[in-house]
């Protein structure tokens, strides 16, 4: 706890020829965090980085192709993938091709099956518009001196294309009316085609495309036309259950394939990172210490035996001891912290050296969720809910075990303050009321706030010394001198607070708070003035030095104090969710005024409890997380540090990869 | 006193009210003489003029605020003109692949085109069958689809596109009109007959000379409406030659403008004139009735196209007598 996992640097020499294999087992075993080779060892002169962008174009080419044909079989999950034997990379590229061909040739016949029948529709609906008409489909194909169009145009159309065509002989005739518009043939001699054609184009005319082999009365071609049409439809639905049939047995295959390409693009990637010789290659990384010796005997597997493996400690390495080098952090939690690391990550990774705030984090969460949101009842349900996201969304796991134990902590405080589902008349308070004592809830508060800034400032200084930076633990912003300044005037005002009286006399209180300030300033100023000396930029002299670490001290003041007082909103919200709750009971007993009131009064307390849940629960949430990032770990932690992100090769699914 | 000559005599009196702040020939003349485009349109904003495209709509606003029934219908009508004017904007952008910044100062805020949103994803598309295919299916929608079936193969042309959205919105306000009671419809006919006169004229010139359609087309794209300008007109424009149209329609007042102007633009603005006098006319006869507010609004219309013509002309670094040339207001102060 507090301390990261140690981790050592490794060099690994493998023969050329079983790099591949080398970096399969490593990966498989997940433990190395990739390093980049170019240009770190000095000692290998005359390496040369690994050549994969060739393969690397092939792949990336693969999977391409790869997503086209899932986009296109719309594949399903597949089943029984974790226990399918992995593809080799090679194999799955020839048979892209072979299913590439397939889809390409299921997409031609379906392309050309559903032009049919559109063909065939239209036909049929032409003809079906003819039919009640009676037209003789044979004797207007025959006409010779005229030209006639059938058709369909708006119904206050027809007297426009009238008007239109005055100048010329011609007719038109309205057949039916159907939902496309008014059917009409329109009669021109055929000398006049053109003056037709462009009148029909000009006033919107849908021309109705008829059979090209269809003859005889219109009613009678529907028939042929409809077995045409049936038969086409059966075609293709014949080709949908082809390709139903496709889209279930490619799933898995897929699926297979994707792992493979993936897996190569991963190994790929990894082998950019190394380095060669004519006969060996070279790869470097951080490993936790107790892998290193899984990592040995993967490695032998690999490559029967002939391999070389360099374990350093990072103390003994000059790049990070300088810190030109960052160590890949793996945090090591007992599981009931574990959780909160993803609130620690999200803000950084620890440096080396530095120690992991998560434990203390967890447990400050909970104090103030507790605090800002006891109540046995409400505190259950959010537990419950914890649990329900615990056991039916693994992803979301991490969430239901932290919803779990705030949950918990609600409930303890719940107890502590009496309080079930808003009701403060069914348990006695084991501590005290919220609004019956809001000046002590204050109280509470700014103590809470008091002691944790503290240990973060212990934590600053303490991390200081694991760094060795002796200035930062003495005089540094959150140093030895600004910690204890802030304890002596926390002690003075909670004295002051409690009994209205320092304890001591202002003379004294003065120099005891003065003096660590005082020597504050003037080692800053001093610190300025060295700094200055060395980097031989000349600076701007003592007067501004002293200029401004004062100005620093002020803000450090005033920056401590703020700090402090922000914690009192751990006692406003518990005061508001207090209170929220003797809202609802309000209003469910005007509620119970009313007809069926008793009724309603229950709807409402049970609704304004899940809404309290609801609301409160987030925003307590969120302010416990801004006092964590913004209070305390401005005290202290920087998170600048490097995530350790191991090569992992899995079997099937989701391969994980360094970032 | 009756509602609705209340309410005529309310709009009336703001109206006269708006007109008075309205810049006149001699005040746009004093503005042409302006040196340059930036310190014209300082001047414009500080008497409270615009050449932008939401003052018409903003005198559309005062004007619907205080009509009602059918006399709201027509003007609601006439406003959806600008809808037209979107759909044109945008079928050009299309065709030209115009980004959508460069469009938005050019439409107007009124329709569903009119909204960013709905325009920019017609903007997306990439041909004119593409961009109908989108459109809501009132008021263009449905009759542009049907006549993009219609071209078939041979595609749809933009011009033919345009004119059919054109000639459905002004056929619709004249559909309008038709439902006013007897006196606010000869007073209707009297403004909006003469507009739609003279968009069928102007139309006929631009299809006739740049378009080279034939007669059968012509009449298809004719506005059915109109004051002097029946069906025997329609047929006139259609199949004579523009040269011989001032004969043709001797009996119409619009025989000096036509015998006058060469050019389509030429014949526009002659036209534009022709109706700015007839809209002055109206504005001095009987107040109570739906012709004061459609002359204002003409009124406003063509102020507003002069205005921009100023711009323009200053932006091209005109002389002050050729951006005269231009102005379709004769008269007033």
């Amino acid at each position: 706890m507090f301390r990261v996992s140690p981790m050592c640097r490794v060099l690994l020499l493998v023969p050329r020829a079983d790099l591949d294999a080398a970096i399969d087992e490593v990966g498989a075993l997940g433990a190395l965090h990739l390093l980049d080779l170019a240009g770190r060892e000095d000692w290998v002169g005359g390496v040369r980085a690994s050549d994969v962008a060739e393969s690397r174009r092939e792949r990336l080419d693969a999977l391409r192709r790869l997503e086209a044909l899932t986009r296109f079989y719309a594949a399903p999950p597949p089943r029984g993938l974790e226990a399918a034997p992995l593809l080799d990379v090679i194999d799955v590229e020839q048979q892209l091709g072979q299913w590439s061909a397939e889809m390409e040739s299921l997409r031609s016949e379906r392309t050309q099956l559903r032009d049919e029948i559109e063909r065939l529709e239209h036909e049929l609906r032409a003809v079906r518009a003819l039919a009640p008409s009676s037209v003789n489909i044979s004797a207007v194909r025959a006409m010779r001196f005229l030209v006639g169009e059938c058709g369909w145009l708006e119904q206050t159309e027809v007297g426009r294309l009238e008007e239109s065509l005055a100048r010329i002989p011609h007719r038109v005739v309205p057949l039916e009316r159907t939902a496309e518009g008014q059917l009409v043939f329109a009669f021109a001699p055929s000398r006049e085609r053109e003056t037709l054609e462009r009148a029909l184009r000009a006033v919107g005319f849908e021309r109705l495309e008829l059979p090209a082999d269809a003859s005889g009365i219109a009613g009678d071609a529907t028939r042929p036309l409809e077995a045409k049409l049936e038969q086409a439809q059966a075609a293709l639905r014949e080709l949908d259950e082809r390709f139903e049939r496709a889209r279930h047995d490619l799933a898995l295959p897929l699926a297979r394939a994707r792992t493979a390409i993936e897996r190569s693009l991963l190994s790929l990637e990894a082998q950019a990172l190394a380095q060669r010789s004519e006969s060996i290659s070279f790869i470097s990384g951080w490993v936790p210490r107790t892998q290193v010796d899984a990592l040995r005997a993967a490695l032998r597997r690999a490559t029967g035996g002939r391999c070389y493996v360099r374990v350093e400690e990072p103390q003994s390495i000059d790049s990070v001891v300088t810190r030109r080098e960052a160590v890949p952090i793996l945090l090591r939690n007992p599981a009931l912290f574990r959780p909160f690391e993803r609130m620690v990550g999200a803000f950084g990774t620890p440096r080396w050296g530095e120690l992991d705030p998560t434990p203390l984090v967890a447990t400050a969460f909970w104090i103030m969720f507790g605090l800002m949101f006891g109540d046995v009842g409400q505190g259950a349900v959010v537990a419950m809910a914890g649990w329900w996201i615990f056991r039916h969304i693994p992803r979301y796991r991490d969430y239901g075990v932290i919803l779990m134990e705030c949950g918990f902590s609600a409930v303890a405080f719940g107890f502590a303050y009496g309080s079930v589902f808003g009701r403060e008349d069914l348990l006695p308070a084991l501590w005290f009321r919220p609004l019956g004592d809001v000046a002590r809830l204050l109280r509470i508060g700014i103590a809470f706030g008091l002691a944790f800034l503290s240990l973060g400032l212990a934590l600053s200084v303490l991390n200081s010394i694991l760094r060795r930076d002796w200035a930062a633990a003495w005089w540094g912003p959150q140093g030895l001198l600004s910690a204890s300044s802030y304890w002596i005037g926390a002690a003075l005002a909670l004295r002051w607070l409690a009994s209205g009286r320092m304890g001591v006399r202002a003379g004294v209180a003065a120099a005891l708070l003065g003096a660590p300030l005082a020597l504050l300033w003037a080692m800053r100023a001093w610190t300025e003035l060295r700094e200055e000396r060395e980097d031989g930029s000349g600076g701007s002299g003592l007067v501004a030095a002293v200029l401004h670490s004062a100005v620093e001290l002020v803000d450090l003041i005033v920056r401590s104090i703020a700090n402090t007082v922000s914690f009192v909103r751990l006692a406003a919200f518990a005061v508001a969710h207090a209170g929220l709750l003797v809202a609802v009971f309000a209003l469910a007993q005007t509620v119970a005024a009313a007809p069926a009131g008793r009724l309603w009064g229950f709807v409402v307390i049970v609704a304004g409890n899940l809404v309290v849940i609801a609301l409160e629960g987030m925003i307590v949430s969120i302010q416990a997380v801004r006092l964590v990032y913004y209070e305390f770990f401005s005290k202290f932690y920087e998170g600048s540090g490097l995530a350790y992100r191991p090569l992992r090769l899995l079997p099937h699914g989701a391969s994980k990869e360094q970032a | 006193m009756s509602s609705a000559l209340r309410r005529y005599a309310n709009l009336n009196a703001r109206i006269r009210a708006r007109l008075a702040r309205l810049p006149g020939r001699r005040h746009l003349e004093t503005l042409a003489a302006y040196p340059d485009e930036p310190s014209l349109r300082r001047e414009l904003a500080a008497v409270g003029a615009t050449a932008e495209l939401d003052g018409v709509l903003a005198a559309f606003d005062v004007v619907l605020a205080l009509l009602d029934g059918a006399a709201r219908d027509v003007v609601e009508s006439y406003r959806a003109r600008y809808e037209c004017e979107n759909l044109k904007v945008l079928l050009r952008a299309v065709e030209l692949r115009t980004p959508y910044d460069e469009v938005r100062p050019l439409l107007y805020a009124v329709g569903d085109l009119g909204s960013g949103d709905r325009a920019q994803e017609l903007l997306m598309t990439s041909t004119l069958v593409d961009a109908v295919s989108l459109l809501p299916p009132v008021p263009f929608g449905l009759l542009l689809r049907r006549h993009v079936r219609a071209a078939g193969a041979a595609g749809a042309e933009r011009f033919r596109l345009e004119s059919v959205a054109e000639r459905e919105v002004y056929e619709r306000l004249w559909e309008r009109v038709g439902r006013l009671d007897t006196r606010d419809r000869e007073s209707a006919v009297r403004v909006l007959g003469t507009k739609v006169d003279c968009v069928n004229l102007g139309r006929a010139a631009r299809l006739r000379v740049y378009h080279a359609l034939a007669p059968e087309e012509m009449l298809l794209y004719a506005i059915r409406g109109g004051r002097f300008l029946g069906s025997a007109e329609r047929a006139v424009l259609a199949e004579a030659p523009p040269g011989r149209w001032s004969a043709a329609l001797a009996h119409t007042p619009y025989r000096f403008v036509l015998g006058e102007a060469e050019t389509p633009p030429a014949l526009e603005l002659s036209l534009e004139r022709l109706l700015a006098r007839e809209t002055c006319r109206e504005l001095s006869r009987n107040p109570f009735c739906i012709g004061i507010p459609l002359a204002y609004l003409i009124l406003e219309e063509t102020l507003a196209a002069d205005l921009r013509r100023l711009c323009e002309g200053k932006r091209f670094g005109w002389s002050e007598s050729r951006i005269l040339e231009g102005v379709a207001i004769e008269r007033g102060r």
